[in-house]
């Protein structure tokens, strides 16, 4: 009796799209996995650096010896030209410029300058990796610097002792030098608006995409979608207001979110972006719109193809986890990476997941790259009326009817 | 004049052939009425004749329009009532007969009258204010039949009109089919119930396995097989159809 009972409920709760979305969920997560080992294994490798020592004396000889240890070397001179280039061409990470006074200055009672040009050449959190490695060795000089003078000078001038060298950071990223930041302040200073984008962009098509994906089970479910097609209007009309609908349902959705997570999160950052040049004007905001509007109506359009898909409202409700998945990928990598530092197949397919163009659209257009969220805009909106046309295709034949199969129609009912 | 014209119309879901070749004509303000066993091919037939599935082969005219050139004109002629229907739970009654009335409406007036008309057909007086979600099956069906004539279609299409209702219900609801025909309407409808078919239909169909094997009306039929009603000549043609 129990075995019946059970094998019965298996066979209602293990369902071939159950399945399916389980293992596209998996599939998402092994990434993510595989993505945190390799930043596992960058923490673990040795960044690539150019020093200029332009101090021969005890200090800069320390730190040209013990650099080595924290770093692979690509350039070890006096000129600051030489260094970039060579870090330039090898792909490194930082250009430590060690002040001609440097010793001097710690000798005669005052901080001893060291600069550092970083190369970056992301905003995710994986690409500023290599620099967070550096970091260490620079703080590693400043604790050498201190016990060589707590050895030799015991604690005459604590001030100078606890506090030897002053570190002057610039980043250089996107043909742009940012004086007085590290990558990690760059990051923290940027990922508060974009971070925004992404968190709304990844509710937004959740909720969307579920009402979406929900509604149509439940109208094939009561047939009132059936009753709809014979009535005296374009099928064509019943897809795009659909379709319409939710996507400004989640227009609105994504102004309420918007104001609240944007106080959220000015309660968080401490100075904004405008104090380094970065800002958006309206033409930005334009495009930001366009890029949440077209990823919106692509994610709609998909949510309204998996709930044609879907027999009834049961399915349906399954049918919304690889719309889920699809949208965490894409925020989770965005996060972790920037797009200019992944691989080609990795780019190509974070291209086209449409949710993407919407989540980068604030980092691209603070960083002037307005042309990809232009490109992206396009991809959607092609995307979305490929998704329209497809839907309406499928509208117009009696696939709705009987479901979606590979089989070329011969005959179709317009 | 023929309102529907069905020719050698043939339908398979893969390899399961639905239908394998029927043929039927409908005279206007008639009820024609399709009868078989569950699977015989009468909702296939229905929704091709509403413009939901193609066929396979064969040819299908409405009014003189044919299926595959000219479905918008014969949307414009017909309603459909589909088995086991529901209606947009969030509306209210009234909400969903006018929803439906502007698909059909030529003027404000002539929306007016549809919906005045569908409020007498539904009968569910106060409770066409109330959302559908808190229907009774039978009032979602008496708020779906209003729907389907409220927009007085030159054919009705009704897969079993009468399921699942009460008897009380389902009277209403044969009545209510006899006065739209009374008014000049012409009916097709599928049914298991042999009584409602004796009662509605001017002329019957019967269907098995994707074939009609028997067209007359329920006098005709019960005479030529010397039957007493039309129950027990549907099981006498069904048992030794294609044998006998």
């Amino acid at each position: 009796m129990f075995w019946n009972l059970l094998k019965k409920e298996l066979r209602e709760v293990l369902t071939v799209s159950s399945v399916v979305v389980v293992v596209v969920v998996s599939f998402v997560y092994g990434f993510i996995g595989r993505t945190v080992g390799s930043v596992e294994k960058e923490i673990s490798k040795k960044p690539l650096v150019a020093v200029v020592n332009l101090d021969k004396e005890g200090f800069g000889k320390a730190i040209e010896q013990s650099v080595g240890n924290f770093a692979d070397v690509v350039y070890m001179g006096e000129n600051i030209d030489d260094g970039l280039k060579k870090l330039q061409d090898n792909g490194g990470t930082a250009l430590l410029v060690i002040d001609e006074s440097f010793t001097r200055s710690i000798q005669s009672g005052e901080k001893g300058k060291i600069k550092v040009l970083w190369m970056l050449r992301g905003l995710g959190i994986a690409d500023t990796i290599s620099s967070t490695v550096f970091e260490r060795f620079c703080k590693n000089v400043e604790d050498q610097v201190r016990m060589s003078l707590m050895t030799e000078y015991g604690v005459e001038n604590p001030q100078l002792v606890m506090n030897p060298v002053e570190k002057v950071d610039a980043t250089f990223f996107n043909k742009k030098t940012f004086d007085g930041l590290s990558p990690s302040q760059l990051l923290n200073l940027t990922s508060s608006q974009t971070t925004m984008t992404s968190v709304v962009m990844m509710m937004l098509i959740i909720m969307a995409g579920t009402t979406v994906i929900s509604s149509m089970g439940l109208e094939k479910e009561n047939k009132t979608l059936e009753t709809l097609m014979t009535m005296p209007v374009k099928r064509s009309y019943i897809v795009f207001s659909k379709i319409l609908a939710a996507t400004i349902a989640g227009l609105v959705m994504a102004g309420i979110y918007m104001v609240g997570f944007n106080f959220y999160m000015k309660s968080f950052t401490i100075s904004s972006t405008a104090s380094l040049g970065l800002t958006l004007n309206t033409w930005d905001y334009v495009l930001v719109g366009i890029s949440l509007f077209s990823a919106l109506l692509c994610g709609i359009g998909m949510s309204m193809f998996l709930g044609i898909i879907s027999k009834d409202f049961k399915t349906a409700q399954t049918m919304t986890f690889p719309l889920t998945a699809l949208a965490i990928f894409s925020m989770l990598v965005t996060m972790f990476k920037d797009f200019s530092s992944l691989s080609m197949p990795l780019k190509v397919i974070i291209f086209a997941i449409p949710f993407t163009h919407p989540m980068l659209s604030i980092r691209n257009l603070l960083f002037g790259k307005s042309l990809f969220v232009i490109y992206g805009c396009i991809y959607n909106i092609v995307l979305s009326v490929i998704l329209i046309s497809l839907i309406t295709r499928i509208f117009n034949s009696d696939r709705l009817i009987v479901g979606v199969s590979l089989r070329k129609a011969k005959r179709q009912v317009t | 004049m023929k309102t529907i014209q069905v020719d050698n119309l043939k339908k398979n879901y893969g390899s399961f052939q639905a239908l394998k070749g029927i043929t039927f004509e409908i005279e206007q303000g008639e009820i024609f009425g399709l009868i078989g066993p569950n699977g015989a091919g009468k909702t296939t037939t229905l929704r091709i004749i509403c413009t939901l599935l193609r066929p396979d082969a064969g040819s299908v005219r409405v009014f003189g329009h044919d299926l595959l050139t000219e479905p918008h004109e014969i949307r414009k002629v017909i309603s459909y009532l589909p088995e086991d229907a529901g209606a947009y739970k969030e509306l209210t009654g009234i909400e969903y007969l006018r929803f439906i009335a502007r698909f059909f409406a030529k003027d404000e007036k002539h929306f007016n009258q549809m919906v005045e008309r569908g409020v007498q057909i539904a009968g569910l007086s106060d409770r066409l204010r109330t959302k559908v979600s808190t229907y009774s099956k039978g009032m979602t069906r008496r708020l779906l039949i209003a729907r389907a004539l409220m927009v007085n279609p030159k054919l009705a299409v009704l897969d079993e009109p009468t399921s699942g209702l009460d008897v009380l219900n389902a009277r209403e609801v044969r009545n209510t089919i006899k006065e739209f025909v009374q008014n000049g309407g012409t009916v097709l409808l599928s049914s298991h119930n042999m009584l409602e078919v004796e009662f509605l239909c001017d002329r019957i169909a019967l269907i098995n396995n994707g074939e009609i094997v028997k067209t007359g009306t329920p006098k005709g039929l019960k005479e030529e097989f010397g039957l007493s009603n039309v129950e027990e000549v549907f099981t006498e043609v069904i048992r030794c159809s294609g044998t006998c």
